[in-house]
């Protein structure tokens, strides 16, 4: 028990956490749960909460489906991890009904589709069906972030630029904008969704030049 | 392990299981959190009628305490239930009445519908805000329209959808189509007194005091306002006293 007690920050497990934030995150490199990333990057608050949501949806999921890996049978292991799943998104989406009932209706539909996000599928298949839950745990915490690093990014470049403040707070008086006789005007395009595609395709690319051995050979 | 994991019994077996565990779960949460989601849902009802009403910003109506908003609607706002011809049902509660759930009910039959009438006061003069319910393109659209106190002028909208899309259908919502409400005169009868309603139209506005623009792009939930803004205060009309076929 020790030892597996000490090697759950050993090196290797240590990867778990930092892989995802850069060399195998989720959004960038693998480029998977691309539709949330699209939808609610709008504000930086719903960006957090929706991060938040799935940080504790994978985590949980990832543990359960790890402790009773060897008691799962093989012939309905993906039903049984979209069971579990679901039931973790629904928690979350009842929560967030009873105390921030304003975020989650701007979240609306994109909680429920936190069950088709392949980021959590993926980690379920990949990782925490053949992991103890100790590193299933560092595996999700891992993804998670580099899932919330990338939406926190993008949702502050959105939020600043298309509504003119940050988490809802304006620093941009409203006596500056052209309505108003001033010289300034928010970028509509940052409040639409295809302009989160050119954001996450940005820190792509910035990433990709920073680290050059993520770029593929062809 | 003895079991083999692989056999159908153990397969369903865990099935059950899983679903059984899982379901308690979500039914225990859901009752349990069921009194904190109902009160957020009777509380935004509350500042849709209080900003529709024109008293309050629907920004500081947010950053309002629930209690508090309760109290101003509790003091402020009288509530009227009435039927297709306008007279009114007594012993009911128009808050009781979920516009969307009411309309859905009554979709095939629109003669048996409840109609809730919500009265504001304030320094003697009268607003009456109703409440209509219609079908956007993804689901329902609902708003709270009040009348001045000559009972016929429009003085504020607020609308809201379930699900229209963000940047077309959902401008519906925002302040820029609900302020076409209000910018110029906007009546439900003529000086005639023939029943007219609010029709969204395209293409320029023929009657500029019955209709409004239509929301580009956005065809089918802006047809949906319409159809909900036309026939949908006929029967307030009726209770007012108004002669409508």
């Amino acid at each position: 028990m020790s030892t597996q007690k000490e090697s759950l920050f050993s090196k290797k497990n240590m990867k778990l956490i930092k892989d995802p934030l850069n060399d195998s995150n989720p959004i960038s490199i693998q480029v998977l749960g691309i539709c949330s990333a699209l939808a609610i990057t709008i504000m930086l608050e719903n960006a957090f909460v929706m991060s938040m949501s799935v940080l504790f949806v994978l985590i949980m999921a990832n543990v359960v489906v790890s402790l009773i890996r060897n008691l799962i049978p093989d012939k309905i292991r993906i039903i049984v991890q979209l069971v579990i799943v679901a039931t973790l998104v629904i928690t979350v989406d009842q929560i967030l009904k009873a105390y921030v009932y304003e975020v989650s209706k701007q979240l609306s539909v994109f909680v429920g589709l936190i069950i088709t996000n392949c980021i959590i599928m993926g980690r379920l298949e990949a990782f925490a069906l053949g992991n103890k839950p100790g590193p299933a745990f560092l595996d999700a915490i891992g993804n998670a972030f580099g899932y919330t690093w990338i939406l926190l990014v993008v949702g502050f470049v959105r939020e600043v630029f298309g509504s003119g403040s940050v988490w809802g707070i304006k620093f941009i008086p409203d006596s500056w904008l052209i309505d108003n006789g001033g010289f300034y005007e928010h970028n509509g395009l940052m409040l639409l969704s295809p302009i989160a595609l050119f954001l996450v395709a940005s820190v792509i690319w910035v990433q990709r030049s920073k680290n050059r051995k993520l770029i593929e050979e062809n | 392990m003895a079991v083999n994991k692989n056999s159908i019994g153990y397969t369903v077996t865990f099935a059950i299981v899983l679903v059984t565990i899982c379901g308690a779960l979500l039914a225990t949460l859901a009752t349990s959190l069921k009194p904190a989601q109902k009160a957020n849902v009777d509380n935004e009802k509350r500042q849709f009628i209080l900003a529709a009403a024109g008293a309050y910003k629907m920004e500081d109506l947010k950053a309002m305490e629930k209690a508090e908003i309760s109290k101003i609607f509790d003091e402020k706002i009288a509530q009227n239930v009435f039927d297709v011809n306008g007279n009114e049902i007594e012993g009911e509660k128009a808050f009781n009445i979920d516009i969307v759930k009411e309309f859905k009910a009554t979709k095939n039959d629109a003669s048996i519908r409840k109609y809730p009438m919500y009265t504001f006061k304030d320094a003697g003069k009268e607003k009456y805000i109703i409440p209509m319910a219609g079908n956007g393109l993804w689901g329902p659209i609902w708003g709270y329209i009040a009348l001045g106190s000559d009972k016929n002028t429009i003085e504020g909208v607020v609308f809201d959808h379930k699900g229209e899309t963000p940047g077309l259908g959902a401008k519906i919502a925002e302040q820029t189509f609900q302020d076409l409400f209000t910018s110029t005169t906007k009546k439900i009868m003529s000086d005639e007194g023939k029943y007219y309603g609010i029709k969204v139209v395209k293409g320029g506005l023929k009657n500029p005091n019955h209709e409004i623009d239509a929301i580009a792009g956005a065809t089918i939930t802006s047809n949906g306002v319409g159809e909900m803004l036309e026939p949908g205060f006929k029967p307030y009309m009726r209770a007012f006293g108004n002669e409508i076929k």
